[in-house]
């Protein structure tokens, strides 16, 4: 366990933040906030596969998951904009990897991993989400928009996911989490060793 | 429950999926070779689907697990993202796999097969050829990659394009509730097992 932990440390460092993405102009700081966790992908991907997790396993395991989330996404949020340091784009993707594995299988999740979990991606997306180039109002409105989007999206989707109680429906939602996870498997992947097989595309 | 209730039930059952797969169907708006996000997803979702023989063994995929029903039916579609995965994994390392090509071809002429014959064959076995074929199919994508395009979109593009296909094949599938169905279904498997011959002997 510790030599497993030991490793995904090891790559959780080695490799570049997550990259940032032009603002949408016209629509001002607070709405490009909000729409900033749509267009990370690697964030995105995380709140997707942790939507599903909470939905899956409402109302226990849920809650403590999504107060987790929320509460530790303002706190990355804040620290990210004063400690101005991003997260390596690694840690997201292994988070995605846990969360979509664990709704592809099923598991009950018990209320402390929801939580953890929670908490820990709530705190990296915040952290990760540090606008660039702003004056300090609009960065304190962008950071506030991308609390306010993050925290929505994470909800709709695990609003969605916890409606969807036909069997056939929930079979729906294990298939999405093995998407998520097969997805953020590749890009771990990528993020280590890069395409360097013969024959990829220029 | 009631069976109007469970009629009305397996009706919107139908309509979903059938409107799941005709938006698959339907052309992507952006369809050029791209870069960043958008680039990325285009390309990622465009592979599996331009390339026939990676359509016919995923749907047959899907057919099959119709065939084989629950819980074959669920269990198929989420191991094959997963094995894909890894082989995409081992063809972004540039770890060599003897006989891609081959191996690509044969899934759609052993998967054709076994739906031709109706074959039902335990999960586990089930379950092994598919995730075998997936390290294939997996590998060509992650080969392939173009390193132009956002990485993670490019990935959530062929994960979603390959997830439809397999969605494709379990509409399809359905059909086998009906004797005439299962007749179709099957030909449907003898006439992809014999695209999956031509892809092997380069005749198409």
């Amino acid at each position: 366990m510790i030599r497993v932990l030991a490793v995904a440390i090891a790559l959780a460092v080695m490799v570049e933040p997550a990259q940032a993405h032009a603002p949408i102009k016209g629509i001002g700081a607070f709405y490009n906030g909000l729409l900033h966790p749509l267009f990370v992908p690697a964030h995105l991907l995380l709140i997707f596969a942790l939507g599903l997790l909470l939905g899956q396993h409402v109302p226990n395991a849920s809650r403590f998951g999504w107060l987790a989330f929320v509460a530790a996404l303002w706190t990355g949020l804040v620290i990210g904009h004063l400690s101005g340091t991003g997260v390596p784009v690694m840690l997201l993707l292994l988070m995605a990897l846990a969360a979509g594995l664990l709704v592809a299988v099923d598991w009950s999740v018990p209320a402390v991993v929801a939580a953890v979990l929670g908490g820990v991606a709530g705190f990296t997306i915040g952290m990760d989400s540090m606008p660039e180039a702003l004056t300090r109002k609009e960065t304190l409105l962008a950071l506030a928009g991308t609390g306010v989007g993050a925290t929505l999206i994470v909800s709709y989707i695990g609003g969605v996911a916890a409606w969807l109680q036909v069997p056939w429906q929930r079979i729906g939602i294990r298939v999405a989490g093995s998407w998520a996870a097969a997805s953020a498997l590749l890009d771990i992947a990528l993020a280590v060793v890069g395409p360097k097989a013969p024959g990829s595309l220029p | 429950m009631h069976p109007t209730e469970a009629k009305r039930s397996a009706s919107r059952v139908h309509a979903a999926v059938l409107l799941v797969a005709t938006l698959a169907l339907a052309s992507p708006a952006l369809a050029h070779e791209g870069t960043g996000v958008a680039g990325g997803f285009t390309s990622g979702f465009m592979h599996p689907i331009l390339g026939w023989d990676h359509v016919a063994a995923m749907v047959a995929v899907g057919l099959w697990g119709a065939f084989l029903g629950a819980p074959a039916i669920w269990v198929l579609p989420i191991v094959f993202p997963l094995v894909m995965a890894l082989g995409g994994s081992l063809g972004i390392a540039g770890v060599p796999l003897p006989g891609v090509e081959i191996g690509i071809a044969a899934s759609a002429v052993v998967l054709g097969i076994m739906i031709a014959l109706g074959a039902r064959p335990p999960l586990w076995v089930a379950a092994i050829i598919v995730g075998a074929f997936a390290i294939f199919h997996g590998h060509a994508h992650g080969t392939e990659l173009p390193v132009a395009a956002d990485a993670l979109a490019y990935a959530v593009g062929f994960v979603i394009g390959t997830g439809l296909l397999h969605l494709i094949g379990i509409t399809l599938g359905l059909a086998t509730r009906w004797e005439t169905g299962k007749v179709a279904v099957r030909a449907a498997g003898g006439a992809i097992a014999i695209a999956g011959m031509a892809f092997l002997t380069g005749m198409a």
